[in-house]
């Protein structure tokens, strides 16, 4: 039993070290650095490119030949993004490729919507208000209630935290109406009464169809899509604008990225090759000229470019700097325990093994066995030996720290 | 000699457990009048909102109660026993000392456990009182870890009160105190991926008092 809890003390201090001393090491390795901002210009027919520099910090705007441009060279180059400076300085085109450009049609044109990985692997509690879409007011309210869908549809009653049971029924029938099949597999709507207007809600339900739901004068207006892809929907961004060009970004399960389009409902496929949701940020750009999306990942910053009708017209890959403290932390600890990482907001206990640590776990086990020796213990506790090898330094001091049993034992 | 054991246990526990009991009680008052006088002051849907979609954790009060529960616990039974090497009488008892080191640990982990048990059911109770199912159970998903910590902070307070050398003590206490802090954090339902696993690195505590325990035992440095 002495040597189980040994064992437990060095596996203990192992794995405490192996969280806390990589982490505060990258902290120490820590290097400048930017994500670059990579537009396409319109007039220019380039890609721009706001970086700054890694050793001062300096901004520094150029397109893609390499030349520098000011900031107000910048921001003019890129009229349908900083439209409002160009307003102000009064130099807005008064056409672009043939299109007549206003303040106002620039302004009504525009819409940006973004999806990090976090926001797919974060805790969800599946209560949803449902807002009224139809109220006669230019404001949404805020209800009195929230909904659950789990083998009905159900509101509940915040004041009294009671199932609302005439009006559940009434959407709960008007769901089935139309070939819904509880429990529903996923919802997804925007919950803020901060939106020009309400869209309510997207549900697939059991069979992964996708099914809209509004309320309109407190009456259930659903609409059966017919969508239903066969890995299912991950995720609708939803985004309530004006344009209404379309309800938001949907995410299927086998991680293709689309735009639902108003209406009909008909996913318009992006030209994001080698997308992944879980590891890569993506921002769309809308304007009143084209449609500008943007994948960015710890290895580059890639920028497509199409006209309003989704046809490609540019690419650009932005390759990143790769950070040297990373390599060096793999070289310096064989094992790490990570708990956080940006692409998710669950706390994670991942344990990983470096291959690349081998020389780090090759000195610690040569001083280790040396330090034994002059012991004369070195026979003892052979089980050090591999976890030295394993974990490097961290294993080293776990068990310096724990020592061996004593001798009669 | 299993009931003696248990007995010494009570006795020494017994009123620091009604203090301790009072003070979760004491929390979870604090927590119920926040939430009354915020459905009051804002309305329930409010809570609601802020609860389902911007998942304030209104019960962050309880963050550090089970470490608490567990410091407090440990030190109660083993500080009377480890000043003047007391513990070496329980060794020399005619019973394996690991036994009865073990039904000391289980008396105190069954206190603890019981404390969090009973933090548990007020938090089901406060939270539900006002909030559904889904709010009230997503709540005991966030406060699971807060009470996992207990483990550490019990377990790292025996090992460091037991143990004989000093720099052993500072070294247990500073595991103990890092395994605790990844446990606590603020956050809704940030451990429902990883928390068997997390409860797994703290199930390694329950055999490590053995072998300080024996260099105690054998007077060993």
């Amino acid at each position: 039993m002495l040597k189980v809890s040994r064992c437990a003390i060095v596996l203990l201090i192992t794995l405490v070290c192996a969280i806390y001393v990589p982490e505060q090491a990258r902290r120490l390795l820590v290097e400048r650095s930017f994500s670059p901002f990579i537009l396409y210009s319109s007039s220019l027919k380039t890609f721009m490119v706001n970086d700054r520099d890694k050793e001062t910090g300096q901004r520094r705007m150029t397109d893609l030949s390499g030349k520098e441009y000011t900031r107000r060279e910048f921001e003019t180059a890129l009229p349908m993004f900083f439209y409002k400076d160009l307003a102000a300085w009064g130099c807005l085109p008064d056409s672009l490729d043939g299109v007549e450009v206003t303040y106002k049609k620039v302004a009504m044109n525009r819409q940006v919507l973004s999806l990090r990985p976090r926001t797919l692997n974060s805790p969800v509690v599946p209560l949803y208000p449902l807002y009224e879409s139809a109220s006669g007011f230019t404001q949404l309210e805020e209800p009195d209630s929230m909904f659950r869908v789990t083998d009905a549809f159900e509101f509940l009653d915040a004041e009294t935290n009671a199932v609302d049971a005439d009006r559940s029924d009434r959407f709960t029938k008007a769901l089935t109406r139309k070939g819904f099949v509880f429990p529903a597999q996923g919802i997804f709507g925007n919950p803020t009464a901060r939106k020009p207007f309400d869209e309510g809600y997207f549900i697939t339900d059991a069979g992964g169809t996708l099914f809209h739901l509004k309320m309109v004068r407190g009456n259930p207006w659903v609409k059966n899509t017919g969508l239903a892809p066969a890995s299912g929907i991950r995720y609708i961004g939803m985004d309530e604008n004006p344009r209404r060009e379309f309800y938001g970004l949907m995410i299927e399960g086998d991680g293709t990225a689309s735009l639902l389009s108003y209406d009909d409902y008909r996913p318009i496929a992006l030209p994001m090759a080698g997308y992944d949701p879980d590891t890569m940020s993506l921002a769309v750009y809308c304007d009143l000229l084209k449609r500008t999306f943007v994948v960015t990942d710890k290895k580059s910053v890639r920028v497509w470019v199409t006209d309003r009708a989704y046809r490609p017209i540019a690419s650009h890959t932005h390759g990143l700097e790769a950070k040297g403290g990373q390599e060096m932390l793999k070289q310096l600890f064989p094992l790490r325990v990570v708990r956080a990482k940006g692409e998710t907001a669950y706390a994670l206990l991942d344990v990983s093994f470096n291959p690349e640590g081998w020389m780090v776990s090759l000195i610690c086990l040569a001083g280790f066995l040396g330090w034994r020796m002059k012991q004369r213990r070195a026979g003892r506790h052979p089980e050090d030996y591999l976890l030295i090898l394993l974990t490097g330094g961290c294993g080293l001091l776990a068990v310096a720290l724990t020592g061996c049993l004593p001798e009669a034992d | 000699m299993y009931k003696a054991i248990v007995y010494k246990e009570w006795i020494k526990l017994r009123w620091f457990l009604l203090v301790l009991l009072g003070i979760t009680l004491a929390v979870y008052g604090k927590i119920f009048i926040m939430l009354r006088s915020a459905v009051l002051a804002k309305g329930a849907y409010h809570l609601w909102y802020m609860a389902a979609i911007k998942q304030s954790v209104f019960y962050g009060d309880i963050m550090w109660l089970a470490p608490f529960v567990g410091l407090v616990t440990a030190l109660v039974q083993f500080v009377p026993e480890t000043g003047k090497r007391r513990l070496r009488i329980l060794f020399h008892l005619p019973l394996p000392h690991t036994l009865s080191l073990v039904c000391m640990l289980g008396v105190g982990c069954l206190c603890v456990a019981g404390l969090c048990g009973i933090s548990a059911v007020c938090l089901a109770l406060v939270m539900g009182r006002y909030f559904p199912a889904e709010i009230v159970s997503g709540a005991l998903l966030t406060a699971a870890p807060w009470c996992l910590a207990a483990v550490p902070a019990y377990f790292g307070a025996v090992l460091a009160l037991v143990e004989t050398a000093w720099w052993r003590k500072a070294v247990y206490g500073v595991i103990a105190f890092g395994t605790v802090l990844l446990l606590v954090k603020k956050s809704f339902g940030v451990f429902d991926v990883s928390l068997d696993w997390y409860a797994l690195a703290c199930a390694l505590y329950l055999p490590t008092v053995l072998l300080p325990a024996h260099r105690f035992k054998r007077g060993i440095v």
